[in-house]
């Protein structure tokens, strides 16, 4: 049989009922989850894990898979409407998108995250379908030195997003690395930076820190002057969609994003977040819009949607292909496969060709229910940017002080949300960005675990690091990145708008 | 709510925020020297083995050095910065605004686990109504009441989350 007929073979399966009720099912929970601060996929796949078994293994597959890719949709709405971010991967949306909402255009904010996502899902399921073993194979090629200069690569580049100087952006990557280090270390088993406080050796989490620096810090903004005039008023019919020019501009960043999303998507650990910011860096740095971008670019969310979204569905191919889960959420992937007596790996697809096939068309499905069910509420969404204070802002700080106690059902994190909120409100004012800080949280851990390998592997012989020709291509790609925006820059400020 | 930068000649009533942002740059150069000392106590490892204090050392070693720089730019710069006019007037009532909103928020993880959440996502709710400016009480506890049944169909009824139940349920 050829490609095409097992593909139609996979959508007679995926229509079933039960896999088309599992894919309604995983895509709206996914979503829901997705917008609510404290609760990821991660914790959603795990809660809905026992249920999955009561299926069959296809339908359990597609219903965690559902539940994982509706969470990346999800995690913008919030990241776009109330500069929550729901997911990590929906940070750096958060600079862009809500100053969109701030300017009345949630709905066109909205929709094009929700096409972004559709058009990046179905490129990656795509190549995901056509391409899996060979870029299996290539994926085993990126080693931890490899993923470490990928990381060095990324630090440098949010240096571009700290504000208005990049000094700025590498003082809070670095404050956010030194964040992620609080706690006991997971080789060593010392205490770091503790200071003596039990809950503390469990380090402080990512989530409670974002929820606090981007949704209290709001909170506190508004409640300084909740009387001043809203931007936004009342949002016509016409105004919740994008405009000819958005909609155009839109094209390329969903195309690139889409492509950026599937190459850092073969990369372990947290691929949608690098694939994110990695589309905002190339966005913001090709723009001859450069100035919009902090202000409300549509590049900035089209892209980095796009890439997140694609960034998910290639990250299942070494798990497919491999049986080797690079990512936290693809490990739970494995293991309701495995509850089902189903191993992925290199003979998976010869020997479940019915349960690869149905899996792949599953996703296409959900793909398409996802923009089916979103891109209607798109206008009910963007109404929640016209709620007054009064109303908007016990809805948002209730959800934030829930979303950040049901992070680990700690006490101590609601203490970290509201100083993270302070801190962040005083540092915003102040000209700084607080997505590299909140980054180099999320990053901090994966560089050390990966320093710590490649230190291990070099074992005090710098010179090996020449066997390996696509680490020093990427170290390599620093210093041209610098001079690179460095060049950007300049051709701006000479064409007379301001960086 | 960003102020635009411009290096202009002192004057007029433009507020110069250059002073604060030293103080920020001075406390994260203070806070990153506290750091290395320990982080070198905690062992930064050698050739074939990183040690539990090499990432915190050099976190904080590039905090140190960029904030130093940022705060020696800032002191010969001395650049004064235009408030956009976008950034809404403070006065003190504004103030005393976030001061209850904070309140609030700490009132929370201080009341759920004696009086469970319920209770105390109702109160907390309504203290931050009261506190953004709602005239009245029906309209605040109306609200009030359908967030905490919001919280409690989303989070104890779909994803049966244990929340602290307290005395009261």
């Amino acid at each position: 049989m050829s490609g095409i007929e097992y593909l139609i073979q996979g959508f007679q399966v995926a229509l079933a009922p039960t896999n088309l009720l599992a894919c309604l099912v995983g895509v709206v929970l996914g979503t829901m989850v997705g917008v609510l601060p404290g609760l990821g996929p991660i914790e959603a796949m795990a809660i809905m894990l026992p249920l999955s078994i009561r299926y069959g293994p296809l339908a359990g597959l597609i219903l965690l898979a559902g539940v994982w890719y509706g969470a990346q949709y999800g995690g913008s709405t919030t990241s776009i409407l109330v500069n929550i971010p729901g997911e990590a991967s929906s940070v750096i949306t958060c600079v862009d998108g809500y100053q969109m909402t701030r300017k009345g255009r949630a709905g066109a904010a909205l929709t094009v995250s929700a096409i972004g996502s559709f058009v990046a899902g179905t490129i990656g399921i795509i190549i995901l379908q056509l391409f899996a073993p060979p870029l299996a194979r290539a994926a085993l090629s990126f080693g931890p030195i490899e993923y470490l200069a990928v990381m060095l690569l990324a630090f440098v580049a949010l240096c571009t997003l700290g504000g208005d100087n990049p000094l700025k952006g590498a003082l809070m990557i670095a404050f956010g690395a030194f964040l992620s280090t609080i706690g006991i270390d997971r080789i060593a088993g010392v205490q770091r930076f503790t200071m003596g406080i039990p809950t503390m050796m469990y380090g402080i989490n990512f989530i409670p820190v974002a929820v606090g620096l981007f949704g209290i810090a709001e909170v506190i903004r508004i409640a300084l002057n909740p009387y001043a005039p809203s931007p936004v008023k009342s949002i016509r019919l016409r105004e919740l969609y994008p405009n000819r020019e958005e909609s155009r501009r839109s094209v390329m960043p969903i195309l690139r994003g889409s492509f950026i999303g599937a190459f850092f998507g073969l990369l372990p650990g947290t691929p949608a977040v690098l694939a994110s910011f990695a589309s905002y860096s190339v966005e913001k740095s090709i723009s001859p819009r450069k100035a919009e971008f902090g202000k409300g670019a549509i590049e900035g969310v089209a892209g980095p949607e796009s890439a997140n979204n694609s960034a998910v569905v290639i990250a299942l191919i070494p798990l497919l292909c491999l049986g080797i889960p690079l990512a936290p959420v693809a490990a739970l992937l494995l293991a309701g496969l495995e509850m089902h007596n189903v191993t992925p790996g290199p003979l998976f697809i010869r020997d479940n060709p019915t349960i690869f096939w149905g899996f792949i068309a599953a996703m296409y499905l959900g793909n398409f229910l996802l923009l089916v069910l979103n891109l209607p509420l798109v206008g009910l969404f963007a109404r929640v940017a016209t709620l007054r204070p009064q109303v908007l802002m016990p809805i948002i700080g209730i959800f934030c002080l829930i979303g950040s106690y049901t992070t680990r059902m700690a006490i101590f994190d609601v203490w970290v949300m509201i100083g993270a909120g302070v801190v962040g409100f005083l540092l915003t004012r102040l000209g700084f960005s607080m997505v590299p800080l909140v980054i180099g949280m999320v990053l901090g851990n994966i560089l050390e675990d990966n320093l710590r390998v490649t230190i291990q592997w070099l074992n005090g012989e710098i010179s090996l690091i020449w066997t390996r020709p696509i680490a020093l291509t990427i170290l390599a790609l620093i210093p041209v990145y610098v001079v690179f925006i460095r060049l950007a820059g300049r051709k701006v400020l000479k064409s007379g708008v301001s960086d | 709510m960003f102020a635009e930068r411009e290096i202009v000649p002192f004057a007029g009533k433009m507020k110069d925020f250059s002073r604060a942002e030293f103080i920020v740059y001075c406390v994260f150069c203070a806070a990153a020297a506290a750091i290395i000392v320990p982080s070198v106590k905690l062992g930064l490892g050698g050739k074939e083995e990183l040690g539990p204090g090499l990432l915190p050392f050099l976190a904080s070693l590039c905090v140190l050095a960029t904030g130093a720089v940022l705060a020696i730019l800032t002191r010969l710069r001395r650049e004064k910065v235009n408030p956009s006019a976008e950034l809404e007037k403070i006065d003190r009532k504004g103030w005393i605004r976030v001061g209850e909103i904070l309140f609030s928020f700490a009132v929370w993880p201080l009341l759920v686990g004696v009086i469970g959440y319920i209770i105390s996502t109702f109160l907390v709710s309504l203290g931050m109504a009261k506190a953004i400016g709602y005239k009245g009480w029906l309209r605040p506890i109306i609200l009030s009441i359908s967030i905490t049944f919001c919280i409690w169909f989303i989070f104890g009824f779909m994803f049966h989350l244990d929340l602290p139940a307290g005395f009261s349920f």
